[in-house]
């Protein structure tokens, strides 16, 4: 159901007197109140978002970003994540990382990392490590792949798990892919055919739906 | 008394966050929104995020006039977004004009609540302007008169879609209280068409 | 004002575009020398132009009004070029000041147009010595994806050739301006038509790309901006950054450029008697217009030009190779025997398969490759995988 701003969210359910909102949904008095034009999701029992596909990231906690390394000083980089105001990720922030053993890592360079912190009165913090001081599949990205940015309605269709579009494209060659919250998007192929036809699909995605592109994807094959 | 033809195309332009190219009978503008970006240091407000505007007229250097439009564009917009959700950033709406017939702010503002809309940033209510004109023969109608020198007055009236209370008025020349209040009724009605025809476009989106 | 940083250029997508260009790809499909697609719109004032090369768009506006001429040049009318990198177009822009690119832009503007003489100034003459016209061009750009002089260079002279002044009449001492509706208006003489066409240089002129889109223009080495007109008279020339060209390349460049240089002024000219036609008909013109808004939106590019740029590219591809100096027999021999397959096949598959034509353009790279030292295993494995599909 589309919304718009100013609309109000009747019969909004909680539990034990909570209820969710999430983006879109501000609480107006005693009343909920949609702030985007989009479509209004809830999720039983008591959570409520819009959805809007919008360009512009605004950092949230625990979200995983591919963000650009813009400056370092000492011990600090400075990471433009899309958002505001780049972000901060310390140099001590990555897996096996010491005072002696830092990441090699450029003005210019990506990383993969996890939003740590995201309040809106505050600097973002960004880490490359889980609360086990491991990795994971986070840390600096090659130079060797290539980087998009695309909608951020475009991101969490990708991230949908039954989402077939990043199934379907590696059917006709094989990637590698980092999908980060903020729009943007690495990708890297054994070849830049193959990196190629990865970028066109998504950006045919961006445009089209899920159908579209499979018929796409078949194509590239 | 013909009611106005709007046409609007969200999304024109490939850099803004939000962007529309929108007209209004035969003004036409482009209006796009960036936000929230980050902000100078010596505009930054702690408490909300700072909206500023820019109205760029289609030749020559802004004036006095276009100075005005900004103003008005500012502060209307500062009305209608959730401001404090974005502390110590900037929201950027830029009106470039491109064809002008009478009607140039209250097109521009609407295109700019299109472009907000578009960009997705959270607001608190949408807004509609409505432009009406007062003939030489007392007549009030929607389209200018060919003519300028026949417009006695003008008015523009911006509405909110919660209360569809008044949040701007602008007028020019010279009325009766009378002619005011039959003005705002008028373009009071007339908006309520316009913010059918705002979720219309937004839904073909 | 906001404080908006430009977005750096990461340095995977710089070594991706150069890995791109050594396979002789472009990121969005184009070859090298294929120009993005070019789109004229009038308003309904006289002398309102809005005009988009791909997705950079531009919008002019020519102004005129009555002053007094220069000391030095008594019977000569004035023009004024203003280009203005609106704050819309991207977020480092700032509102009503002057920076770096925009005092180049409009430098080479004012070369390209004003100082070949393009525009008759004398016949802007109202009475030597004391009135002449003054036309003012404004450009705004509006969203800048790469390449802003040419799209900003068709639109001035669009707007320029679009342009009508008012008529004027002398009585002995009175001056009389003529609206629209008392007299025809009187359209601007232009002598010859300069386009601004530009090219980006990538290591020393082994990879040279017309009309460079914004990554392009972002790591290019340097910026050969050629303005020619309809008679292929070259009218400026800059080469912005540092790239050591052999003056042969810039020749070659320069006459590539005149067949792109014809088919703009071509452009410009139908469009603008299209417009003069529709106003005669008294037609409703301007940007107002229903053709404006039709629902397709501006990203909705059909599926199908994907396939039909694939099929350009295969075409000008081989034009596009022999500029390689070290390159040219082998290019020569292994593309030549290219276009005969691929047509075959297009003939036989009516289904128009890309795919198709997308293995037979990396056939004759694979030989390159293997020729000239490859240096990349990947290609060479990969390639008669691909074959095999």
């Amino acid at each position: 159901m589309l919304v718009f701003p100013g609309d109000v969210v009747k019969d909004v359910k909680s539990v034990k007197g909570v209820t969710v909102l999430g983006p879109g949904v501000a609480p107006d008095g005693s009343t909920v109140r949609v702030t985007r034009a989009g479509r209004l999701h809830a999720k039983p029992p008591n959570t409520y978002w819009v959805e809007h596909d919008q360009k512009r990231y605004v950092p949230k906690r625990g979200d995983l970003v591919v963000g650009i390394v813009v400056k370092k000083s000492g011990d600090l980089l400075k990471i433009d994540i899309g958002g505001s105001e780049p972000a901060s990720l310390s140099m001590l922030a990555f897996e096996g990382a010491t005072k002696k053993q830092k990441p090699d890592l450029q003005v210019g360079d990506l990383v993969y990392g996890r939003l740590l912190n995201a309040h809106k009165e505050m600097e973002p913090e960004l880490v490359c490590v889980d609360s086990y001081f491991k990795a994971g599949k986070l840390g600096p990205l090659s130079n060797e792949g290539f980087l998009v940015t695309v909608s951020l309605g475009l991101v969490w269709r990708l991230l949908e798990a039954e989402n077939p579009i990043l199934e379907a494209v590696g059917k006709a060659a094989p990637f590698e892919i980092a999908v980060g919250m903020n729009g943007r998007v690495w990708v890297n192929g054994r070849s830049v055919k193959d990196v190629l036809n990865v970028v066109r699909c998504l950006e045919v995605a961006e445009r089209h739906d899920d159908r579209t592109v499979l018929d796409f994807c078949k194509q590239l094959k | 008394m013909s009611k106005l033809k709007s046409s609007c195309k969200l999304g024109i332009l490939s850099r803004p966050d939000g962007s529309v190219l929108f007209s209004q009978d035969e003004t036409t503008v482009v209006a796009g929104v960036y936000g929230p970006v980050e902000s100078k240091a010596n505009k930054a407000l702690v408490e909300k995020a700072c909206v500023e505007a820019h109205f760029r007229p289609k030749s020559g250097l802004p004036g006095v006039k276009d100075r005005l439009n900004e103003s008005i564009i500012r502060n209307v917009c500062e009305a209608a977004i959730a401001t404090a959700m974005y502390p110590r950033t900037s929201v950027v709406v830029v009106i470039q004009e491109m064809q002008n017939n009478g009607q140039l702010i209250s097109c521009a503002l609407n295109a700019a609540c299109l472009a907000l809309l578009d960009s997705g940033i959270d607001m608190k209510c949408m807004f509609a302007a409505v432009t009406c004109f007062i003939h030489k023969d007392e007549s009030l109608v929607f389209t200018p008169p060919i003519n300028e020198d026949q417009v006695k007055a003008m008015f523009m009236f911006v509405f909110d879609s919660v209360e569809k209370s008044i949040i701007a008025s602008h007028t020019d020349g010279s009325f009766s209280v009378e002619q005011y209040k039959d003005a705002l009724s008028l373009c009071k009605e007339e908006c309520a068409n316009m913010f059918d025809f705002f979720k219309k476009s937004l839904t073909i989106k | 004002m906001s404080k908006v940083r430009e977005t750096l250029i990461t340095n995977c997508e710089r070594k991706f575009l150069m890995k791109c260009l050594s396979e002789w790809r472009r990121l969005d499909g184009r070859s090298f020398d294929e120009f993005r697609p070019l789109e004229l719109k009038f308003g309904k004032q006289w002398g309102s132009c809005y005009v988009s090369l791909g997705n950079t768009k531009v919008l002019a506006q020519t102004s005129c009004e009555i002053q007094q001429p220069k000391s030095s040049r008594p019977s000569e009318g004035i023009l004024n070029i203003n280009i203005e990198l609106n704050p819309l177009a991207a977020p480092h822009f700032e509102a009503g000041r002057q920076s770096e690119l925009s005092v180049q832009l409009n430098r080479l503007l004012e070369k390209c147009v004003k100082d070949s003489k393009a525009v008759d100034l004398e016949s802007l003459c109202i009475k030597t010595n004391e009135k002449v016209w003054a036309l003012k061009v404004d450009i705004n750009v509006l969203n800048h994806e790469g390449n802003i002089l040419d799209c900003a260079s068709i639109a001035m002279l669009a707007s320029l050739t679009h342009f009508r002044r008012p008529d004027v009449t002398c009585d002995g001492e009175e001056f009389i301006i003529h609206s629209y509706q008392q007299r025809d208006p009187i359209p601007t003489v232009i002598h010859h038509y300069p386009v601004c066409i530009t090219y980006a240089i990538f290591n020393g002129g082994e990879y040279i790309l017309a009309d460079p889109s914004l990554l392009e223009e972002g790591s290019a080495d340097a910026m050969l901006t050629i303005g020619l007109n309809g008679f292929k008279e070259l009218c400026a020339l800059h080469l912005g950054g540092k790239a050591e060209l052999a003056p042969s390349i810039i020749l070659s460049t320069v006459s590539k450029a005149t067949s792109r240089a014809t088919v703009v002024i071509e452009e410009i000219k139908k469009s603008v008697k299209a417009d003069t036609e529709q106003r005669q008909e008294k037609a409703s013109v301007g940007f107002h217009t229903e053709d404006n808004f039709k629902t397709t939106l501006v990203f909705g590019q059909s599926l199908d030009t994907w396939h039909t740029n694939k099929k350009k590219r295969n075409k000008k591809h081989k034009k596009a190779q022999p500029q390689s100096q070290n390159t040219v027999v082998i290019d020569k021999g292994s593309v030549e025997h290219v276009p005969q397959t691929e047509n075959k096949k297009e003939v036989w598959d009516v289904d128009n398969n890309s795919d198709d034509d997308l293995i037979i353009v990396e056939k004759p790279k694979v030989q390159i490759e293997l020729l000239t030292d490859s240096e990349e295993d990947d290609v060479v494995i990969l390639g008669p995988v691909k074959n095999k599909k």
